[in-house]
């Protein structure tokens, strides 16, 4: 079995724009060893998701991949005929994004989501696939999952809906899962009830790996074993999660440290009380 | 003004309750119970608490968009609490607010200086043109938004400066007190930052108060004097911003601390999760409303609401003012292994400056 489960090598996505080609990413390269976490940071619009879609072969026209490679496993993920990408995504590879809602259909209860995605990429008989998902639900600590099988996205908070996609994401057993700002927006409660669940059930298989993606530097620190800096399409510093907080060696590495320590710090905005008690 | 007025606090709520009845039943729900709190002139008084606890509703009652169920809310000592649209009206220049989402609360038709005029319009401030399109300018200068950006539309701007707009419209009335919820959320770290800076400088020079609501506790450690916690409509404890965040008593309290995540991997596993999810606000439980996700709950708790009472930080009874709990059982939370451990000898004497400071 390779040691690597993703890696990325030199990869270019451009398009044409109206003053002429444009380069989203410049050259990245990533390595996602099995048993890992592997963070990605950076700002708003450096390109992060852009590099999750390029890695599940997902670009919405007019970008591209106009350079580079992509390998899961052993496989060239570039090369693979549309068919078998499908077989691999979803299955293999999955994929966890923010905002469940968005990423869930308002009009069918969530049971029958989950399942119908099992079924399409393992043939389950409606029955099997139903029982899958029930074991799923409770795997991931949906109180009374039973129930909430029938239940509608709009009847459900946040923090459960995003149990529903972190199911979708890992009922099929993926070697790789590609999580982007999966706790974004939740309550830190439920934050750290959602990353403790993502923890234990990548740390579940030894040959499974995670790309998670955010801008949260906290989180990173906390859950991840490497990070990788982006900026402006290319990745800029990557270390041990230790050795980068230790200090960062980027400018722009530094400066989402100290972001995040700059909030961390109890009275760095607070102004003196006029008036106050 | 009145004598009486001039040493009443800015904002004073009192026992304030708000039910929203539900189409076709008898059940309400029950958003906001019996909350009382105060602000000062000048003072930032930041209000946690997870989704569904009720901190936005409290939020609209104060900007005159709920009409409480019952209760008193006083501006300046005069009654604002349910005094109606238009009466309110003659308050508005003076009470603002600043929401969430920058790019929702903006008309993407109007360009960025048109709609920082446009409160000014509504509220028939400012009829001359030379003096608005002057004060426009003057406001976007206060929040640092670059004068280039004026003729923009909404879309052509970063969410952090779309935010500044939101803050201009705010300040553009000269208001005492903005309502601020979650105007950081939709940030990114950096952008949230700048933001932050911003609203403190305004702070300090024009005196404004703010009400911060949030549910992202590092933000409000960074901007409030106090903090109030609530849980599923009540505050369960309140006092200055060290004392709760860093010294927290209630079992709620200590549970939100420990959430927090430290920029930091050798504190990696200090995360303590609190399990489960805040009631609905339909059927309230008997008695303390967190019993169900308690580490220290007894029989005792379910049997009656547990009153606010000044507490020391070991959780024993102290005279009024300072910290106050609505917990029976506070000398066992405060020896419960949630705490949040302020170990790090840097954060220190951190906590120390920024206490000599506020005093």
């Amino acid at each position: 079995m390779p040691d690597l489960v993703l890696s990325i090598d030199e990869l270019h996505v451009g398009r044409d724009g109206r003053d002429g080609p444009q380069e989203l990413l410049r050259g990245v390269s990533l390595e996602v060893p099995r048993g890992r976490i592997v963070g990605l940071v950076g700002e708003s619009g450096v390109g992060k998701s852009l590099l999750l879609a390029a890695a599940l072969d997902l670009l919405d026209a007019p970008a591209r991949v106009t350079g580079g490679g992509v390998r899961f496993g052993e496989r060239d993920l570039r090369s693979l005929p549309e068919q078998e990408l499908n077989r691999i995504r979803g299955r293999e590879m999955s994929f966890i994004g923010p905002n469940p809602h968005t990423l869930l259909n308002p009009l069918l209860p969530v049971g029958r989501q989950v399942a119908a995605f099992v079924r399409a990429h393992e043939g389950l008989s409606k029955e099997a696939a139903r029982e899958r998902v029930l074991e799923m639900f409770t795997a991931v600590g949906i109180p009374d999952a039973e129930r909430r099988l029938d239940s509608y996205p709009h009847e459900l908070s946040g923090g459960m809906a995003q149990r529903v996609v972190i199911s979708v994401g890992l009922i099929c057993s993926p070697q790789l899962i590609l999580a982007d700002e999966p706790t974004f927006g939740l309550d830190v409660t439920i934050q750290a009830q959602v990353l403790e669940l993502i923890k234990r059930l990548v740390g579940s298989r030894e040959d499974r790996a995670m790309l998670l993606v955010t801008r949260d530097l906290s989180i990173v620190a906390n859950y991840a074993d490497t990070v990788n800096v982006m900026d402006d399409g290319a990745i800029v510093e990557s270390a041990p999660v230790e050795e980068f907080f230790r200090g960062p060696r980027t400018a722009q590495g530094r400066a989402l440290l100290e972001a995040a320590q700059l909030e961390h710090r109890p009275g760095a905005g607070r102004a003196r009380a006029g008036v106050a008690a | 003004m009145s004598a009486a007025a001039a040493d009443a606090p800015l904002i004073d709520c009192r026992e304030v309750v708000k039910r929203f009845p539900i189409a076709g039943s008898r059940d309400s729900v029950q958003a906001v119970n019996e909350v009382s709190f105060a602000i000062g002139a000048g003072e930032t008084l930041g209000l946690v608490g997870e989704s569904g606890s009720g901190k936005t509703t409290v939020g609209k009652l104060l900007l005159g968009l709920h009409q409480p169920t019952a209760g008193e809310i006083r501006f300046r000592g005069e009654q604002i609490g349910g005094i109606g649209d238009r009466a309110f009206r003659a308050h508005r220049p003076r009470i603002q607010a600043v929401f969430q989402d920058p790019s929702d609360s903006l008309d993407p038709r109007k360009r960025v200086r048109d709609a920082i005029a446009e409160p000014l319009e509504r509220m028939g401030l400012l009829a001359d043109r030379a003096a608005r399109r002057a004060r426009v300018a003057e406001v976007a200068d206060t929040v640092r938004l670059p004068e280039r950006l004026l003729d923009c539309f909404p879309h052509q701007l970063s969410g952090g400066q779309q935010q500044k707009v939101g803050v201009a419209r705010a300040l553009a009335s000269r208001p005492e007190f903005i309502v601020l919820d979650e105007p950081t959320s939709a940030l990114s770290p950096s952008a949230r930052a700048e933001l932050i800076a911003i609203l403190a400088e305004l702070q300090r020079e024009l005196g404004v108060a703010y009400l911060f609501i949030t549910h992202d506790l590092k933000v409000v450690e960074s901007i409030a004097h106090r903090v109030a916690v609530m849980y599923l409509g009540r505050i369960v404890e309140t006092g200055a911003v060290e004392q709760v965040l860093g010294h927290g008593v209630h079992p709620y309290t200590q549970a939100l601390m420990s959430s927090v995540l430290p920029p930091d991997p050798s504190r990696r596993g200090a995360v303590k999760v609190l399990e489960g999810e805040i009631p609905s606000p339909i059927h309230l439980p008997p008695g303390c409303a967190f019993a169900s996700r308690c580490p220290l709950a007894a029989e005792s708790c379910r049997a009656a609401v547990p009153p606010l009472a000044a507490v020391d930080p070991d959780g024993r009874a102290a005279a009024g003012g300072g910290q106050q709990v609505a917990c029976i059982r506070t000398e066992e939370a405060a020896r419960l292994e949630t705490r949040p451990s302020r170990s790090n000898a840097g954060e220190e004497s951190q906590w120390a400056s920024s206490m000599a400071r506020s005093r």
